[in-house]
């Protein structure tokens, strides 16, 4: 079932580990999110009929995106530390 | 006889059921080819019958509606079938009786519940779901498993139990088995005893807030196959029931938004990602709630439908790295993409599909549920939404293709999937895609034509907007990792709510059952001294050598016999 083997000292780096792919993934990205937010602000990319006034505010999904992004980790991994038991914690009590 | 033989045999459940009773006398390599062959005659059956009501039984005075296919029946017992089909292809070859046994019995048991038109088989359905899924808990046969799967079981049977006993106080209120709108409130408003038991049976079923954690417990716990199985089938017929019986109510919103939320936390801290996508199964099922709650049958129906096929695509996808690494969990993997290529181009399909990116099948499927909150002006559980979909964008987007396939270099250079494997996995990722580019077969399965009618989710201002918040959410992921603010994966367990009943529950189980042996005990103790002292007291008067003996000598005893017959005599003489 398990085939793995060790790592190579002489194998190359994937592509997805070379720093070519790296800076080409993020120029991609923050290239497509900047293009996303200023579409909001093109009238025939906007909603006739909001339902909310923020649905007005052209970046309001991305900055909410970007914030709830934000706040689920960095508020989030404090969980860790409230319920985080050792692995083996149920074997020992079972 | 012979009417009640036709109920049977035309229920597409019955005949999934007899495919998997055959698979257990069957020839162990034919196995799978019978389990296909027995869905494809299901399906055709399913399309041949229509939308109708079929194989009514009249049972003590009630007639029973067996077989109900509409609208609403109808796209989920499409989706099960295809799923069932997947998973079926996905375990080609598997060699294993029981868990051959339960791949289709308990595919078919959810069927069989979602075509139920009456609450009865409703309940029978419902009864056999919980026990043929438990063999694929219990499949990978150890002690740890073996537990998991009890409590599996008692949670299971106690939804059962519920269910049942709602439908006795539902057919005392109103008289009728049928499976249809049940309503939490009653014409004056107050809450329907009845209804409440059987939310809360539904409740159990679809892992609501705090009655969730069954579903950590228990499926990661299965095998690569028994999971994948198991994410699929008992939520959607919980979520059927809801979408049946309370559609429209609004406690469901909250409860539903609820669920969106929390699992989020406990999926970024979790390392193992089978339990990871465990946790995005309540989170997504929380969307399908709140959608039943907003009233849009369409928007609970069709995410079902979508749900189904990218959730399980990603659990397929785990379960191929899974199988090759022989660990699902973040610390030990990474790096896999090198060897494992298609695999990981099928999971980021399955994980753009989830997070709803245009072109996928989540993007047509979860609009419906966003937009009502919307048409509904409730403007916090819209955003809530919008933040839980955030949430399924780190936990399913990122983390399960993250961590599986890049991130740190686990340094294991597996081969690629075996080809079951990746023919299932393909045929989900066409699906996603396929569904995605043009939605229109699926929006014709929907139950509310007139709804979907005026909906069109390719509007510019829809792509726009959820552009807008999947790209800058990806942009936060790649800020964290640049300045190295994302939490490392850490093996550990994290105490959820099936910490009350594991631990402290268990202990005190423990100690009432020690308390009962020692009570027991204790009185059987002092109720055998008392008749130990009562015979010793008896023996002492009347035995051979106490006083009473010795003042009834046997000569005493024979002279008063004959004396007594002498009289019988004499009596019987001159009567």
């Amino acid at each position: 079932m398990s085939d793995d083997h060790h790592k190579n000292p002489d194998e190359k780096p994937g592509w997805a580990d070379t720093k070519g792919f790296r800076n080409v993934f993020l120029g991609v990205l923050i290239v497509a999110a900047v293009l996303s937010a200023l579409a909001g602000f093109v009238p025939a990319f906007q909603k006739e009929k909001p339902h909310f006034a923020a649905e007005g505010f052209p970046v309001f999904f991305a900055l909410w995106g970007f914030a709830a992004f934000m706040f689920i980790v960095l508020a989030g991994q404090h969980l860790r530390k409230l319920v985080g038991r050792k692995e083996d914690y149920y074997e020992e009590r079972e | 006889m012979t009417a009640l033989v036709d109920v049977f045999v035309q229920n597409p459940a019955v005949i999934l059921t007899v495919g998997a009773l055959i698979t257990v006398a069957a020839p162990r390599h034919l196995a799978s080819l019978i389990l296909l062959i027995a869905t494809a005659l299901s399906a055709i059956k399913l399309y041949t019958l229509g939308v109708g009501e079929y194989g009514r039984i009249a049972v003590f005075g009630e007639t029973l509606t067996t077989l109900r296919i509409d609208p609403l029946s109808r796209i989920f017992a499409v989706v099960f079938h295809i799923a069932a089909a997947l998973n079926i292809i996905y375990a080609w070859g598997q060699r294993d009786r029981a868990q051959n046994f339960a791949t289709l019995a308990y595919p078919a048991a959810a069927l069989g519940g979602v075509l139920a038109g009456d609450l009865i088989t409703l309940f029978i359905w419902w009864e056999i779901a919980a026990i043929t899924s438990v063999f694929l808990v219990w499949a990978p046969g150890t002690r740890v498993t073996y537990l998991a799967g009890m409590r599996y079981l008692s949670i299971q049977v106690l939804s059962g139990v519920l269910l049942l006993g709602g439908v006795v106080l539902l057919y005392r209120e109103t008289g009728s088995l049928a499976f249809d709108f049940i309503g939490l409130r009653d014409a004056d408003g107050a809450v329907k005893f009845s209804a409440l038991i059987m939310l809360l049976a539904f409740g159990i079923k679809a892992a609501f807030p705090l009655l969730h954690n069954w579903v950590q417990d228990a499926y990661p716990k299965s095998t690569i196959t028994g999971a994948i199985i198991l994410s699929i089938f008992t939520t959607k017929l919980a979520v059927y029931s809801l979408a049946r019986g309370f559609p429209g109510q609004s406690e469901l919103i909250y409860v539903g938004a609820v669920m969106t939320i929390f699992p989020i936390f406990f999926a970024l801290i979790e390392n193992d990602l089978r339990k990871v996508l465990t946790y995005s199964i309540n989170n997504q099922v929380g969307f399908m709630v709140c959608a039943i709650g907003l009233g849009t049958i369409n928007g609970a129906a069709g995410y079902a439908f979508g749900n189904i096929i990218f959730e399980g695509l990603l659990f397929m996808a785990l379960g191929a790295a899974m199988f090759r690494t022989g660990t699902s969990k973040a610390t030990e993997l990474g790096g896999l993409y090198r060897t494992m290529p298609i695999t990981m181009g099928l999971c980021i399909i399955g994980a753009m599909s989830i997070s709803a990116f245009p072109g996928t099948l989540g993007f047509v499927t979860k609009g419906l549920i966003i937009d009502a909150a919307g048409y509904s002006h409730l403007f916090w559980i819209w955003l809530v939404l919008l933040f839980a979909s955030a949430g399924v964008l780190e936990h399913a987007g990122i983390k399960i293709p993250y961590f599986t396939f890049f991130a740190h270099d686990s340094g294991k250079r597996p081969q690629e999937a075996p080809p079951q494997m990746l023919i299932a996995m393909g045929l989900a990722g066409a699906l996603c895609i396929g569904i995605g580019v043009y939605p229109d077969p699926l929006y014709a399965l929907l139950p509310d034509q007139d709804a979907i009618a005026d909906y069109h989710p390719y509007s510019a201002y829809h792509v726009v907007e959820q552009l807008q918040l999947l790209l800058w959410a990806v942009l936060a992921f790649a800020v964290l990792i640049l300045i190295r603010w994302y939490p490392p994966e850490v093996p550990s367990t994290n105490l959820d709510t099936d910490w009350f009943y594991r631990v402290p529950g268990r202990a005190f189980g423990g100690w009432v059952v020690g308390a009962s042996g020692a009570t027991f005990n204790a009185l059987w103790a002092i109720f055998t001294a008392r008749m130990h002292a009562i015979m010793a007291r008896i023996y002492a008067v009347h035995g051979p050598e106490g006083q009473m003996a010795k003042s009834w000598p046997i000569g005493f005893m024979a002279l008063w016999t004959a004396i007594l017959l002498g009289f019988v005599l004499a009596v019987a003489f001159f009567a």
